[in-house]
């Protein structure tokens, strides 16, 4: 009998109520039971072709098939090890990668990628599955032995514990190298320390995954800030090679008003409230201080991320955005999430003015409404105002998550850079300087956490290879 | 895990501690490190006085919870999760020719080690100390060692009484410009002593006391503008052209978090308070 495709009965992970979840910072998508994942694992085709569909959608390249076949077989230790060839932090990509413009797009019970066109059902929830098979390693307490070569005798410094360095410190220490990640704030992580809010990322996530990193003989130095601490080209003395891993996370302003008492940069409120805990001021000594009515102004995942995370201090949200939500950047279900939670979504609205008192104090948002006109150079239709549409969002602060800009703190007067101030690379991640590497947000200036570990672990291989031949080949230009 | 190799209290209200940390060893006079004494606790910024073999040494001035954590929890357990740096712009060191330091309160911790440097390569270097009390007044013997002239004011009255701007004024009388003024401590006074010196046509050096919460350029919270463009106190800073900073701006963000610090404070004293009930039960 030919098996039956299953296009729409797509299982929905368990969620905690909205008007619960907003009262805590604890994580609301409780992931898939292993009933569950069986059951969505088996609405897996297991495309012959999956390299032309899900696993080329995947910035990583996990063989998705290959592990939800592990899940059918029920050998959940099998499917773990089948991600980690490709994507060594499962648990995190599972939660925080956008898999609707990734994997799940590009899953054939939705999308056709080789015809182009539109198939008739849902993706399988290949996220969540991810999850599942990450969180039930973590939560068995299996302790997995990673198999790790022998000693090279070789030293390898990593700048910055973010996903691209810990990715990369990963494979470098698998392959028999020592590795010390230098790292300038108290704990790993980067920005899924200090920016992904915990509702979306439990913190014992990370603290789970660097502790395997630690297993692996990977060391890590707290409170270096490469560039004060030490140079960068001091560590490419005392190293073999060196991997550049900084990120680009200098938040960003730009805006009539901006100087005022209440206007923060997302990276300030993310860090304050998720790194330093302000959310249990005074318990907990470092504050934030939004007021009661905040306007966020941005579309993307770090703007998502501070909706999520002034709906959790208990204030009026509003998200002003100034092209719509199939353009946005962040995962739809995240809008809707916000919806849910009560957040106040302004699409097609442009942020004009932030206005102030004598006092110097934020009381709102001057804004205009936009509408779709011609298509731009990247074919999006380009916002263009709306006459007469001045209005304005009473608000107490303002957060800008309009992207971050590059922060040259580590290499700046030592490597090549591009006019955005990111490092140039080839496309074997080596800078102008030889022995230096470079990958993740320092190099493409702003991208997903899946993105960066993908480059850590590609960087990984060619600093091995370097390390071998001490070949460099960077031409400039 | 830092050790905390000695801890001497120098007032009521201020202590110096030097604590063992190698990665700080490469610091540069004008550098500061953040201190966390436990992962929880509040990033606090600290000027380095100076590096030791192991380390460096601190100037701490109890001004608010953090710094009495720091105190307080010190003496029960001379350790310290968490030190970053050295950070910040080191202070640029030459011969300037007479140079005339001044600080309010516990800026001297952040003048010290600027001023020793300063003498050693040949400035005839002066110190105008101002504190709000006689508690605000310390290390003055060891600012005499590389000082030709040292002046110490109270404004309350408890040694000498006055202000910066009036040590600033009586300096200028009997001593005449110095080629460059160095000052820290309190972002008032300092734009006090840039005014002044602005008219007098002196050079002059200021720190920005701002906020400081990742260290690393990323939060903006430090943020100032100098000369109309926006600078990041932590990575360019701390130490500016007093006449290029624009101390308007400084001055509006200087309190944004005054009341939440007043109620961390208390939080932390009735903590403190339960403490102390507890252990005489």
């Amino acid at each position: 009998m030919a098996k039956k495709i299953r296009y729409l009965d797509r299982n929905k992970e368990p969620m905690i109520e909205a008007s619960e979840r907003v009262k805590s910072f604890r994580e609301y998508a409780l992931g898939f039971s292993p009933n569950l994942a069986l059951d969505e694992a088996k609405r897996c085709l297991f495309c012959k072709d999956a390299e032309q569909r899900c696993i080329k959608g995947c910035p990583i390249h996990v063989d998705i098939p290959g592990f939800i076949k592990k899940i059918t077989e029920g050998d959940l230790l099998g499917a773990y090890k089948k991600i980690i060839e490709t994507d060594v932090f499962p648990s995190i990509c599972g939660r925080v990668c956008p898999q609707e413009r990734q994997c799940e797009g590009s899953c054939i019970l939705y999308y056709d990628t080789v015809r182009d066109r539109k198939a008739k059902g849902l993706p399988v929830s290949i996220g969540a599955l991810e999850k599942f098979v990450g969180d039930f390693v973590r939560i068995s307490g299996i302790k997995l032995t990673e198999e790790k070569a022998l000693p090279t005798g070789m030293r390898v410094a990593v700048v910055g514990a973010g996903p691209s360095g810990l990715a990369c410190a990963y494979d470098l220490a698998k392959r028999g190298h020592e590795v010390h990640v230098y790292e300038a704030l108290p704990k790993a992580g980067g920005v899924m320390r200090y920016g992904i809010p915990p509702a979306r990322l439990d913190r014992e996530i990370i603290d789970y995954e660097v502790q395997r990193l630690e297993s692996l003989g990977v060391k890590f130095f707290y409170g270096h800030v490469v560039g004060r601490t030490v140079s960068l080209s001091q560590l490419k003395e005392d190293y073999d090679a060196v991997y550049l891993s900084v990120g680009a996370g200098r938040g960003k302003l730009g805006l009539k008003g901006d100087h005022l008492k209440g206007v923060f940069s997302a990276i300030e409120v993310l860090t304050r409230v998720n790194l330093m805990e302000a959310y249990r001021f005074p318990e907990a000594p470092t504050p934030v201080d939004l007021g009661r009515k905040v306007a966020i102004i941005g579309g993307g995942f770090t703007a998502v991320d501070c909706a999520i995370t002034s709906l959790r201090l208990g204030l009026e949200t509003h998200v002003v955005y100034r092209r719509t939500r199939e353009t946005s950047s962040a995962r739809q279900e995240e809008w809707d999430h916000l919806l849910e939670e009560g957040a106040k979504i302004h699409w097609l609205t442009q942020p004009v003015e932030v206005l102030g008192n004598e006092k110097g104090e934020v009381i709102g948002l001057k804004c205009i409404k936009m509408e779709l006109g011609e298509p731009d150079e990247s074919g999006r239709p380009r916002p263009v105002p709306v006459p007469d549409s001045e209005h304005v969002i009473e608000c107490d602060s303002v957060i800008f998550a309009i992207g971050q800009q590059a922060n040259p703190l580590a290499y700046e007067g030592i490597l090549e850079t591009t006019r955005w101030g990111t490092v140039k690379v080839n496309e074997m991640y080596q800078t102008s300087v030889e022995g230096i590497f470079a990958g993740g947000d320092v190099i493409n200036g702003g991208d997903t956490v899946v993105r960066s570990l993908a480059h850590g672990r590609e960087a990984a291989k060619f600093i091995d290879e370097y390390l071998r031949t001490k070949n460099w080949t960077f031409t400039g230009g | 895990m830092f050790k905390v190799l000695h801890k001497e209290s120098l007032t009521p209200k201020a202590f110096v501690m030097e604590v063992q940390a190698p990665h700080l060893a490469s610091a540069q006079p004008g550098q500061y490190a953040v201190v966390q004494r436990t992962l929880e606790s509040e990033r606090v910024p600290l000027s380095i006085l100076e590096t030791t073999s192991e380390g460096a040494r601190f100037l701490v001035e109890v001004r608010g919870r953090s710094t009495l954590e720091l105190d307080v929890r010190l003496n029960e357990e001379p350790e310290i999760a968490y030190i970053e740096g050295p950070a910040g712009v080191p202070f640029e060191i030459r011969n300037y020719g007479r140079v005339l330091l001044i600080s309010k309160n516990w800026g001297l911790a952040s003048l010290f080690a600027i001023g020793k440097a300063l003498n050693a390569c040949g400035n005839s270097v002066s110190a105008l100390h101002v504190g709000d009390t006689l508690e605000n007044v310390y290390m003055i013997d060891e600012l005499q060692s590389f000082c030709e002239s040292v002046r110490v004011l109270t404004e309350d009255g408890s040694l000498e009484e006055g202000n910066v701007e009036i040590a600033l004024r009586d300096y200028l009388d009997s001593a005449g410009k110095p080629d460059l003024v160095v000052c820290a401590g309190s972002n008032l006074d300092s734009s006090l002593v840039v005014d002044l010196c602005k008219r007098e046509g002196i050079e002059v050096m200021a720190m920005v006391n701002t906020y400081m919460l990742d260290t690393i350029g990323l939060c903006l919270v430090c943020r100032v503008m100098v000369k109309g463009e926006q600078k990041l106190a932590c990575v360019d800073g701390p130490w500016f052209r007093g006449d290029e900073i624009e101390w308007d701006y400084l001055l509006a963000r200087e309190n944004i978090y005054e009341d939440e610090e007043k109620q961390a404070l208390e939080k932390f004293l009735k903590q403190l308070e339960r403490e102390r009930l507890r252990s005489r039960r």
